[in-house]
């Protein structure tokens, strides 16, 4: 599931540093849980940076800030910049 | 960072062709000769995601909105209001914000049966309004690519143009309009900027509607799915001869668990839907399209095809001034500081910036009012009712419209320039603790204006057990009736001293820790909640934070006019008739003739210009009290006095906590009537402030000291003392049995907690 062009470090989200920006690789998990995510703007493309780290944690997609805190069944793998 | 990446796909741009049918609206009204009658009237719906300016515009178009309610069965408000152009009146029906058309409840399924039609209540809808915030015009448009596949005429809106350049991004509108085959609009309704346009636009794309029938194949989402949604159409005209809509069809195969498909299961011949879907998305899988997931897929991948040429964005995504904000608005410790200091200051300024309009109130307009009724009515039952009924019991709770004002100034603040969802961000830590999350502290926080519409706001939390422990604990926050309460005992009983040079008061202190009582109290009970009732893991917690921005004076001067209204309406109806009931059975039975025979003597006294002498007056007072004490009320009264005396209260109090269960403005009112009937207000005086100092016990003591009017705060603090709130659970909870629990546990956590008041506080205070 790796799009062409970007680098082969993945990591999970939640290693990203404050302000590093990274591309979603995948979301995996519950499939309904990842779907809503998907229609909010976080899917697999979407570039995101960190404004604050930890649970919840506050990203910007853009101009959109997302906070986030995801149940265990749901995973992001992010492609860092 | 660059959405406008190279076209991917061919199969999503030649959807548009055949859709270039609404005109191109931004050059010139060429299509819009048609002046039909039939057309002038026209319904409309605004859509858009969370935080589009939506609600902004609403009121931008239409100012306050005509007429709130519910539509029937589901907890969604429904907001329409009315604008008229040259040709007609429009009405505006305001939907839900929401990411996706994709029903998965009931409440999902509103905007869809708006949308489509089939919503009973309202008439049909002729243009879509798809509001976009600009700045984020990539992810918004996934909602406009489903409004798109509705084949009803569309205009888009850009709103926050304002930004779009600060923040480098560059839009082609008109380019975007060719495109897509829809007018473009672009807005700041925040600032009324492009508003005659969007109406214009409105305008021509139902006329130009008129002229053509709109396909809706190809849809965004390719060959591949538009031929099952056709296979499924025919099927469900074959198998019941029902017709549904290609949008439906749609819905039907896309939406997992889908609310649609379980309503159409269940019509004569249609039990095999679930059946036909399943294998609709077998067929789907197979061919690399896999529902639900193939569908966002589709339409980003459409959505940039686009918008390439169209949009362009500076190398962005780099730290911002409000990333700057957030770093200490929502850090762990400072964020909690920051929550807490920014409601000190809004309860100080209600303590304190709202004392001379309550004075003036009290002071000037409630005595020349009665002094007027005086002259004009002679004493007897009809005055007694005006002045002691109405004016002393009614008035006493409007004196509280500048404090109501001044708490919906600050939340409509805090709200429009963003704060509110920091506020939320920050205590998710905290609510997860108790098994809740982030989310459903918004709805708490609209509970300290009001539990209703706190209440309501609950259905924005996903998990049904999550939402039943907010809905519960929701009615423990210090809402604004409860204010006047506070207000009242607070001025009268807490000493007004000052601290750091005159800015700190007490009164405010006291006030602010009243508004804690309740939030504290609801963090026990929501832990037994969530652990007893409604077991379950802790939600996960997604929302989208507004950016900051500066309130709009027209927004929060609304939401204070709003509210003000509401308030005055609630004293002119259920506080009035309340109030009536109280004077009737406080002024019956007994005999009124030598007390009013008096009244005249000492008013014909005045009126030649002497002073009545002072025995009058005592006697006066006598007769009054010995008539409230021989009252159905004050039969009643005595009888519960055993019951409240250990809350430090006399039967006067007592009566009007029992009073107040319809609603809680209703004790100051019983207060004010039972005073004034009571004889213990004099013309003149401060009215019901100086009369509770004034009272006393039998034996002389005062019946009000500060451990008395802690152990009343805390019991309006705990008790559930209003049918609205109680209704309103009903109606969420679907249950008669969570109104009852509510009541039952928050009257008695009410007495407890002022049993246990008066009893520390008074030996505190000795």
């Amino acid at each position: 599931m790796i799009a062409s062009g970007i680098s082969e470090t993945i990591l999970p989200l939640d290693q990203l540093r404050i302000n590093e920006v990274g591309e979603v690789v995948e979301i995996v998990g519950n499939e309904s849980e990842v779907h809503r995510l998907s229609e909010m703007g976080l899917h697999h493309g979407t570039r995101v940076r960190v404004v604050k780290r930890g649970s919840p944690c506050l990203l910007a997609l853009d101009g959109k800030r997302l906070s986030l805190r995801l149940g265990s069944d749901v995973d992001i793998f992010v492609s860092p910049e | 960072m660059a959405p406008a990446t190279p076209q991917e796909t061919g199969d999503g741009a030649t959807a548009n062709d055949v859709r270039d049918d609404t005109g191109a609206p931004l050059k010139s009204a060429s299509t819009a000769h048609s002046t039909n009658a039939a057309a002038a009237r026209l319904t409309i719906a605004l859509v858009g995601n969370p935080n589009t300016g939506k609600s902004t515009l609403f009121s931008a178009l239409c100012g306050t909105p005509a007429r709130i309610g519910n539509y029937p069965g589901v907890t969604v408000e429904k907001k329409l209001g009315t604008y008229s152009d040259a040709h007609g009146s429009i009405t505006v029906v305001d939907l839900p914000g929401t990411y996706s058309l994709a029903a998965r409840t009931l409440d999902e399924k509103v905007s869809v049966d708006v949308l489509l039609d089939h919503q009973k209540q309202t008439s049909a809808i002729d243009v879509i309004v798809s509001i976009v915030d600009a700045t984020n015009i990539e992810r918004n448009l996934y909602l406009f690519s489903q409004l798109r596949d509705i084949g009803k005429p569309l205009v888009l809106v850009l709103n926050m143009w304002d930004r779009v350049e600060p923040q480098g991004m560059k839009i082609d509108a008109a380019g975007i309009s060719e495109r897509l085959g829809v007018p473009v609009v672009t807005c700041s309704a925040s600032r009324r900027r492009g508003i005659p346009e969007l109406k214009q636009a409105i305008r021509q794309a139902a006329m130009s509607a008129e002229q053509q029938t709109r396909a809706i194949f190809p849809t965004v989402l390719g060959e591949a799915l538009d031929s099952e949604v056709r296979q499924l159409m025919q099927w469900t005209a074959d198998a019941s001869g029902t017709e549904v809509e290609p949008f439906v069809a749609q819905r039907l195969l896309m939406d997992v668990d889908g609310v649609l498909a379980k309503q159409l299961q269940l019509r004569p011949g249609m039990s095999g839907l679930g059946e036909q879907i399943a294998a609709a998305r077998t067929r789907l899988e197979q061919a690399k399209l896999k529902v639900p997931t193939c569908e966002t897929k589709l339409r980003y991948q459409w959505i940039r095809s686009q918008l390439s040429e169209f949009v362009s964005q500076s190398e962005g995504n780099r730290e911002t001034w409000s990333d700057r904000i957030d770093h200490w608005l929502t850090h762990r410790v400072w964020g909690i500081l920051a929550f807490a200091a920014i409601m000190f200051v809004v309860f100080q300024a209600i303590t304190q910036g709202t004392a001379w309009a309550m004075d003036f109130i009290t002071d000037s307009i409630q005595p020349w009012f009665a002094g007027w009724v005086e002259q004009v009515l002679p004493p007897g039952t009809l005055r007694s009712l005006v002045n002691d009924g109405i004016i002393a019991g009614v008035g006493s709770v409007i004196v509280f419209l500048p404090q109501i004002l001044m708490l919906f100034f600050f939340i409509g603040l805090l709200e429009d320039c963003g704060y509110m969802a920091r506020a939320a961000f920050v205590m998710d830590k905290s609510m997860t603790k108790l098994g809740l999350s982030g989310k459903s502290f918004l709805p708490l926080m609209s509970s300290f204006a009001c539990a209703v519409p706190g209440i309501m706001a609950t259905r924005v939390i996903e998990s049904r057990r999550d939402r039943m422990v907010t809905i519960l604990i929701a009615p423990l926050m210090s809402c604004s009736a409860r204010l006047p309460v506070y207000v009242l005992l607070v001025t009268a009983f807490v000493p007004s001293i000052k601290y750091a040079g005159g800015w700190i008061g007490l009164q405010g202190i006291v006030l602010f820790a009243m508004h804690l009582v309740g939030a504290a109290v609801a963090i026990p009970v929501a832990w037994l909640l969530k652990k007893y009732f409604f077991p379950g893991a802790t939600p996960p917690f997604v929302m989208e934070l507004p950016s900051y921005k500066l309130p709009s004076p027209s927004v929060v001067l609304n939401r204070v006019w709003e509210r003000g209204q509401a308030f005055l309406t609630r004293a002119g109806t259920l506080i009035f008739c309340s109030a009536i009931v109280v004077w009737a059975a406080g002024y019956f039975p007994g005999n009124h003739q030598p007390v009013n025979e008096l009244t005249q003597r000492m008013e014909g006294i005045e009126a030649s210009g002497g002073d009545p002498p002072a025995e009058l007056q005592a006697e006066r007072r006598k007769l009054s009290s010995q008539l409230i004490e021989q009252s159905y009320l004050g039969r009643a009264g005595k009888a519960i006095e055993p019951m409240v005396r250990p809350l430090g209260w006399d039967w006067r109090i007592g009566v009007g906590a029992i009073a107040s269960f319809p609603a809680r403005e209703v004790i100051i009112a019983t207060l004010g009537t039972i005073y004034s009937l009571g004889g213990d207000v004099d013309e003149g005086d401060e009215g019901l402030l100086a009369a509770m100092k004034q009272s006393k016990w039998p034996d002389g003591r005062p019946v009000y000291n500060l451990a008395v009017a802690l152990s009343i705060m805390v019991f309006f603090a705990l008790c559930a003392q209003c049918a609205a709130t109680l209704m309103v659970i009903k109606r969420e909870t679907n249950s008669w049995r969570w109104p009852l629990f509510s009541f039952a546990y928050m009257t008695l956590l009410a007495y407890l907690g002022a049993l246990l008041t008066y009893q520390v506080s008074i030996r505190l205070i000795s």
